[in-house]
């Protein structure tokens, strides 16, 4: 699982929270786009969730390209469920908003991981 | 009588003969005069007659200092005695026509002996129209320029009555704006002493205090309203100002100066009465040209322009502060959001990795995280709710349903009390602004029965029926309020009416 959030403090409470879970494996917790395409696995199954809160629409730009990635899946998540529509529309898998349980996150990235 | 034979011999005027003399004296549209030592009118061309408005026999004979203004008699007679001893300064004098109204002179003035005996002589003309309209044109031109300005409202009203008093023959002039809340909200004044603003002067402040509608319709015998139509200039006499309770309370700097007759010209914005601008006339004085009351006019509203200029870009900078604010209040919004989600996941780490490393840990331990994971999921909750209040767009975009249950989930964190929402998952088929103030409605009502009744559950339920849209609030299954919205039809089939 990769996760990319801009944010310093959800990205290490994200870390902290994915590791207690035994079924998923943390690649990464990155803050920027760049960074986050120029990671990859081996795995057959990579899960990136990813914050699209933030301006401009390169978050969706990364959903994209991740999303086409073979074997990957896109998460996204936002303070807001504006986003969520576009989020789909470019390639997320599901959408999740960082106001809602750590239950039901942790169950979007389970779902998409065996989609 | 020479002739242009004569080569080389230039005549002098004495050999004209005193026929063609006269008629040159009696013809010339310059104005032509002679007084003796004493200043009595001696001789006065009929030039001279048509422009100080009164006939030959009129002025022979009298003191010429009685046409020139009286703030002005000493300053002429010194004049005059310098022209004696030979002074042929050239000048510029008011005379008053007969009518009482100003006339500027210019006057090329010499000394004439005659019999032994100093006179005084002049050749003038009348250049008040064409001095008056450079000056109107000059001060029109400053005026605009200094509607684009940064003085303040009330120095710009200030030096708009400076341009009427230096432009005509007003003593005095003053402008005030009238504010939403019926008194005057800025002004200014021009006068002998100079200009001074409500804001900065004493005595105005009394005027800045004034029921401004009544005031108005005092100084303008009911003609002017308001946010009314305007109407005419209108002539006020000093009695009326003396003898109103209104104006010789909250006016009574205007009495300090020295006049019979004012003019009130109303400043005037889209077609509609802002305020008002007066002038005071010197004594002796009863109107304003015809071009001077043009010109005030014009300056008048320019003031009014600028009035309405400053009103709107206050109205702009609040509203660009709010907006600001807003995007601040947002941004710390998220931010806090952020943090309350790492919050929650953390505890929740730290209860589950306590319950796996220790099952029989102390119970404060585990008590304590309970608490911490309950207040951070309850107080992200209530930031979820704070949303709708930040973000006008929010509630379009979940629907008010979800938004809604999010605002019950808040409540929830806070109260004991269990509320669920119930309603359709497809859009309401309602106008923005109808579900945003039943968003309002319900959330007020919810807080409301918790407070006042404190209900363990609450039930809320959205039903479409018909042509109405129903929400009902049920606590403890007792008391029940509906609240019943009709639907447009539009809202409804989604095709225009």
């Amino acid at each position: 699982m990769l996760v990319v959030d801009p944010d310093a403090r959800v990205l290490t409470a994200l870390w902290a929270a994915v590791s207690n879970e035994p079924d998923l494996e943390l690649l990464g917790a990155v803050p920027d786009a760049t960074t986050a395409l120029a990671s990859d696995a081996e795995a057959t199954r990579v899960v990136a969730l990813v914050d699209v809160s933030g301006a401009g629409g390169t978050d969706l730009d990364l959903v994209h390209l991740l999303s086409r990635r073979d074997g990957w899946r896109v998460v996204a998540m936002s303070v807001s469920s504006g986003l969520r529509a576009v989020s789909e529309a470019a390639g997320a898998t599901a959408f999740v908003v960082k106001g809602e349980d750590v239950e039901t996150v942790l169950s979007a990235i389970r779902t998409a991981a065996s989609s | 009588m020479p002739g242009t034979d004569d080569v080389g011999v230039v005549p002098d005027a004495a050999a004209l003969g005193v026929a063609v003399l006269a008629q040159i004296v009696e013809g010339t549209a310059d104005g032509i005069f002679l007084c003796d030592a004493e200043r009595r009118w001696v001789y006065v061309n009929p030039a001279a007659c048509r422009m100080l408005d009164r006939s030959a026999p009129e002025l022979i004979g009298h003191d010429y200092v009685e046409v020139v203004p009286l703030r002005k008699r000493a300053a002429a007679r010194q004049y005059y005695s310098a022209l004696l001893e030979g002074s042929t300064e050239m000048l510029t004098r008011m005379l008053i026509g007969v009518g009482g109204e100003e006339r500027e002179m210019v006057f090329a003035p010499f000394r004439v002996d005659v019999d032994g005996r100093p006179h005084g002589a002049a050749l003038f003309r009348d250049f008040t129209e064409t001095r008056a309209a450079a000056r109107a044109a000059a001060a029109l031109a400053q005026s605009a320029a200094e509607l684009v300005g940064e003085k303040s409202t009330s120095e710009m009203l200030a030096s708009t009555a400076r341009h009427i008093v230096e432009g005509t023959c007003a003593v005095w002039a003053g402008l005030a704006v009238v504010a939403e809340s019926g008194t005057f909200s800025s002004g200014g004044a021009f006068g002998p002493d100079g200009g001074e603003s409500f804001l900065t002067s004493e005595a105005y402040r009394a005027v800045q205090t004034a029921p401004a509608e009544r005031y108005l319709d005092a100084m303008t015998g009911g003609t002017m309203q308001v946010g009314q139509a305007p109407n005419r200039a209108i002539t006020l006499t000093r009695g009326t100002w003396e003898q109103d309770p209104i104006l010789s309370t909250y006016g009574r700097v205007v009495l300090e100066h020295d006049w019979e007759f004012a003019v009130n010209i109303p400043l005037v914005y889209d077609n509609r009465v802002t305020g008002a601008l007066m002038v005071l006339l010197p004594t002796g004085t009863t109107a304003l040209s015809d071009a001077e009351l043009v010109f005030s006019t014009a300056l008048a509203d320019h003031a009014a322009v600028a009035v309405a200029n400053d009103r709107l870009s206050g109205e702009a900078a609040r509203s660009a502060e709010l907006r600001e604010r807003s995007r601040v209040a947002r941004e710390l919004h998220d931010s806090v959001s952020q943090a309350l989600f790492a919050m929650t996941m953390h505890a929740r780490t730290a209860q589950l990795a306590l319950a796996r490393a220790e099952p029989d840990t102390s119970e404060p331990l585990v008590r304590s995280l309970e608490q911490l994971t309950r207040l951070s999921r309850g107080t992200l909750a209530e930031m979820r709710a704070l949303i709708f209040e930040l973000r006008p767009e929010a509630l379009t975009e979940e629907g008010l349903v979800r938004a809604l249950t999010t605002q019950a989930a808040a409540i929830s964190a806070r109260e004991p009390v269990r509320i669920s929402v119930a309603g359709p998952t497809a859009r309401l088929p309602v106008d923005a602004d109808v579900e945003a103030e039943l968003y309002r409605m319900v959330s007020e009502l919810l807080r409301h029965r918790v407070k006042h009744a404190s209900p363990t559950t609450v039930a809320v339920s959205l039903r479409v029926a018909d042509d109405e849209l129903e929400v009902t609030v049920v606590d403890d299954g007792t008391t029940t309020t509906t609240i019943v919205v009709p639907l447009q039809a539009s809202s409804r089939d989604g095709a225009p009416p």
